[in-house]
């Protein structure tokens, strides 16, 4: 029975252990080159094999293979924005500045493949549709998206107490996180110009050579998410907790 | 009398005794609805109503709790043993008689500016009953967010206009929608949204609050 309990207490302390910057520091050191690799890796093959090898597609010919940037963007973008929110809760909810950091770190990475999937759309929208903007609903929303993403930066930069603003901007954004299906559902009113979705669990859109790519391209995207977040999170732990001791023992300097 | 009827009655009164907070939002939906007349030869009403009381909601909000936080109203609140909830719901709806409701209700004289009239005018002014107490509860997580910032204003907008789209696209649908029942399915989607809005905004609102103050 003591074996039992010890077992189901061991992963808590780790937990416990990992919330605290000093040893999140430490343990990230570690796990992000794994991510760094990964990026590589999946990068490597999914750009040469897409971009190469995948055939064209029959209506779209050529001007497809954009979606090998554009839908890990998108798809990141919006991950994204629920990791945020689920870390902020973390924060409100378990009093972790660990969670605001990480919660911090991912905002401007949020926006950045916000921007790409915008962009790269509009560039594949351009000789497809005819145009580069168009009002439709998911353009829409990703554009909402952005400003959601910027409205929760600015509320963090403009607050000068900064545990004020960690308060502030994880509610932000939870209240986006429940809205953003609401701007969905309400921006699908019009006539969408979109077409349909083209990963599927049950029913693929699209052939497999043309596929694997695409999912190596997205696992590629996670890889780089992840990597940069770490290297925020730790840029932040020590800003943050430069007056701490152990930080002044790590002997970097200004 | 109770409590609540007691915040709402105090802010009415503290609005007629400083008549300027009722006429600045009337004269900027006026004057909105004008230059955009002036501007645009082919407008559409229910585009220029919805777009005027979204951005009226956006500039009269940072004075909802302004004063009330400058003078310490804010923590008496808190400390009163009132629920949050129904002082947070007297306070906008309190801003929201001040701001939106004169303009609601002088709508037929503006339908004339606007070439909207008859039944589509009755089912804008429905659909504005129903929309604008959602631009306010949404308009009031705004000011308590940016409660304490130096020129919030603009970040105000920022925070808050993408949270407003959902109102502003319902309320645009209902005018240009055709048929009765067309109409009637947008505006019970509009009261669910308000039902939601009531429901979570205060809370929201009250927990944003109590970060400002701690």
């Amino acid at each position: 029975m003591r074996s039992f309990v010890g077992w189901t207490l061991l992963p808590q302390r780790a937990v416990h252990q990992l919330s605290s910057p000093k040893y999140f520091y430490a343990v990230s050191r570690i796990i992000s080159p794994w991510f760094a690799l990964g990026f590589l890796v999946c990068a490597t093959y999914g750009l040469i094999s897409g971009l190469l090898f995948a055939p064209p597609d029959y209506q779209q010919g050529h001007g497809f293979r954009i979606i090998y940037v554009h839908v890990p963007a998108a798809f990141l973008s919006l991950i994204i924005y629920v990791v945020m929110a689920s870390a902020s809760a973390v924060g409100l909810i378990f009093r972790v500045k660990l969670a605001y950091m990480l919660a911090k770190s991912c905002a401007p990475l949020g926006a950045s493949f916000t921007l790409i999937a915008l962009v790269t759309g509009s560039i594949w929208g351009k000789p497809m549709w005819g145009t580069w903007w168009v009002w439709d609903a998911r353009l829409t929303s990703e554009l909402i998206l952005l400003f959601l993403y910027l409205g929760y930066m600015s509320l963090g930069l403009s607050c000068e107490d900064s545990k004020k603003a960690d308060s502030l901007s994880a509610w932000l954004a939870i209240i986006g996180v429940i809205n953003i299906p609401i701007i969905h559902f309400s921006v699908n009113w019009w006539y969408t110009l979109h077409q349909g979705t083209t990963l599927s669990l049950t029913k693929p859109a699209i052939a497999p050579s043309m596929l694997w790519p695409l999912l190596a391209m997205i696992g590629a995207f996670f890889c780089y998410f992840m990597w940069v977040l770490l290297i925020r999170t730790r840029t932040e732990i020590l800003t943050r907790e430069r007056q701490c001791q152990w930080v002044k023992g790590l002997g970097i300097r200004d | 009398m109770s409590p609540y009827l007691y915040i709402l009655k105090t802010d009415l009164l503290l609005a007629f005794r400083h008549p300027v907070r009722i006429v600045e939002p009337f004269a900027f939906f006026v004057l909105c609805i004008f230059s955009w007349t002036f501007a645009t030869s082919s407008s559409n009403g229910a585009t220029v109503v919805w777009v005027t009381a979204l951005l009226s909601s956006v500039i009269s909000a940072p004075q909802l709790f302004h004063t009330e936080y400058d003078e310490g109203g804010i923590e008496q609140h808190l400390l009163s043993s009132l629920p949050l909830y129904g002082i947070i719901l007297a306070k906008v709806f309190s801003h929201w008689l001040i701001t939106q409701l004169p303009f609601i209700l002088s709508i037929p004289v503006w339908g004339v500016f606007l070439n909207v009239g008859g039944l589509t005018l009755f089912w804008m002014s429905v659909a504005l009953l129903l929309g604008t107490p959602i631009l306010s509860f949404v308009s009031a997580l705004g000011a308590v967010a940016v409660l304490g910032i130096r020129r919030g204003s603009g970040l105000v907008a920022l925070v808050i206009m993408p949270l407003m789209l959902p109102t502003l696209v319902l309320g645009m649908s209902i005018v240009e929608a055709t048929t009765p029942e067309g109409i009637k399915s947008l505006l019970a989607l509009l009261a669910a949204l308000l039902v939601f809005t009531i429901l979570f905004f205060p809370w929201a609102i009250g927990a944003l609050l109590k970060v400002q103050v701690e």
